[in-house]
């Protein structure tokens, strides 16, 4: 694995952080306005909305560290036609935009309902386009390891496991909202923690064949450790749990991505010579 | 080669005669004054077998040989379609070429191209690779490897001129199938190529390639 990929790192599990608060907290507002019952605080979706904002920028950022030439990146939307690479960064122009966008009309308290619907909408399908398309790029013919299923799987899984963990974290903050949906959230960490456990065992069967590729088991093992423990956090918090064991929850599912990406830079391997 | 204009500029290798010598890798290397580390073309040994006990002797059931492999100038160019920022083109005579002042360096078509042609330059923070020597072939030259090699198992030409001459076989282990990226060359296999297949032979000169 070369230097430049602790920048990958860190840019897709920050955009796929931000990504997934996007699409759950608008998900939330949305099943609010339908039923007519609040699901978020307006304070609390605004502080996950920031922090998909801050992420996504923060990701953006990063991103230019792995470039050998940033100077020539005003070239990189040249190849729309057959680069998912290209792609993926035209969706990350327009989520980073439109995030951005929306936090700003909250900040500036725009009361315009149907405009933040819609842009907060938008911006979820963006977040979901994004992730799908930082999955494509990966799935190469000529690396058999990264062209699976297991690659969009993940992705997904590492988006809505990271989001659900976060707004869980930003809900300790509300305990006294009546209508909190702590216990929803944390059934969607259990969820997704479940998920990532299941895609993390029939990934390594599927890798264990290939006879290309690192393969730490103690990494593996590692990892579903972390997992495991935080979906059994998640299946015991409720909206008056400690704060500190929120903030644990979200640091061990933080730190059980972290090292699955690690390993999947790692395992690159690839065909040829 | 004949004088009408050449649609597809490929490279032939006779692997069958390749002693390993490397003078085309060091060629290439001075011609484009290449970097430590950068290689437009790079020379594998392939090697299997062991030494095989019979009574009181030994015998040696060693083979080897060697692929001299730059790049193939594909017809489906992997690291063209990768490419984000269209910096690999493709010219009206097949040869696939980087342009630097638009190369981000993001080493994309590296993971695509499954014959480690693209080159990332350190120095210059941009992919680089086998540009089939195109100022010598404007000047009616021959390229800088094939000029060199000692055993002449190195030529150039339009693609179908060496497939009528030498057969269309593109394939030898470990090279993959040709069909990922149809790459504009031709082979002679080495003898002991079909057993290094069967056996999954190893290069042994990774630290040099």
């Amino acid at each position: 694995m070369h230097g430049n990929h602790w920048s990958l790192i860190l840019f897709t599990l920050l955009a796929q952080a931000s990504a997934g608060t996007m699409v759950l907290g608008t998900f939330f507002r949305s099943v609010s306005r339908i039923s007519g019952r609040p699901a978020l605080p307006q304070s609390a979706f605004r502080r996950g909305l920031f922090i998909a904002a801050a992420a996504m920028i923060a990701a953006a950022l990063i991103s230019f560290f792995h470039l050998g030439t940033p100077l020539h990146a005003i070239y990189v939307l040249n190849n729309l036609a057959s680069s998912w690479l290209s792609r993926e960064i035209l969706a990350v122009i327009l989520f980073t935009g439109s995030v951005c966008l929306v936090a700003l009309l909250h900040i500036l308290g725009t009361k315009r309902e149907g405009l933040l619907h819609f842009l907060e909408s938008s911006s979820a399908i963006l977040g979901l386009i994004l992730v799908f398309s930082m999955s494509r790029i990966y799935m190469l013919p000529t690396v058999p390891i990264w062209n699976h299923l297991f690659t969009p799987l993940t992705f997904f899984g590492t988006m809505f496991l990271i989001g659900a963990a976060t707004w869980m974290l930003i809900m300790g903050y509300y305990r006294e909202f009546a209508a909190s949906p702590v216990n929803v959230i944390g059934n969607l960490c259990v969820g997704f923690g479940a998920f990532q456990l299941t895609i993390l065992v029939l990934h390594t069967l599927y890798i264990s064949g290939l006879t290309t590729g690192l393969n730490e088991s103690w990494m593996i093992g590692l990892r579903f450790f972390l997992l495991l423990v935080g979906t059994l956090m998640a299946a015991k918090v409720d909206r008056d749990s400690d704060h500190r064991l929120l903030i644990l929850m979200f640091v061990v599912f933080t730190a059980a991505e972290l090292l699955g990406r690690f390993q999947f830079y790692a395992g690159y391997s690839r065909i040829g010579i | 080669m004949s004088e009408k204009k050449i649609t597809q500029y490929a490279f032939y290798i006779d692997t069958s005669n390749c002693s390993g010598c490397k003078t085309c890798q060091v060629a290439c290397k001075d011609k484009n004054d290449l970097d430590v580390g950068v290689l437009w073309r790079r020379v594998y040994e392939i090697s299997g077998g062991d030494w095989v006990e019979r009574k009181t002797t030994w015998q040696a059931g060693i083979y080897a040989y060697h692929l001299s492999i730059s790049c193939n100038h594909c017809r489906e160019a992997a690291c063209l379609a990768a490419c984000p920022t269209g910096a690999i083109s493709r010219r009206d005579d097949g040869i696939v070429v980087i342009d630097k002042k638009k190369c981000v360096g993001c080493r994309y078509c590296e993971w695509a191209c499954p014959y480690g042609a693209p080159q990332f330059d350190q120095t210059a923070g941009v992919m680089t690779k086998c540009d089939f020597c195109l100022d010598y072939l404007g000047q009616g030259k021959t390229p800088a490897c094939v000029a060199a090699c000692p055993l002449r198992v190195l030529e150039f030409g339009e693609l179908e001129e060496l497939i009528a001459k030498h057969g269309n076989q593109a394939h030898i282990y470990p090279l993959p199938a040709p069909t990922v990226t149809k790459p504009a060359m031709i082979l002679k296999p080495h003898k002991d190529a079909k057993r290094a297949e069967n056996e999954e032979a190893d290069v042994v000169n990774k630290e040099e390639v």
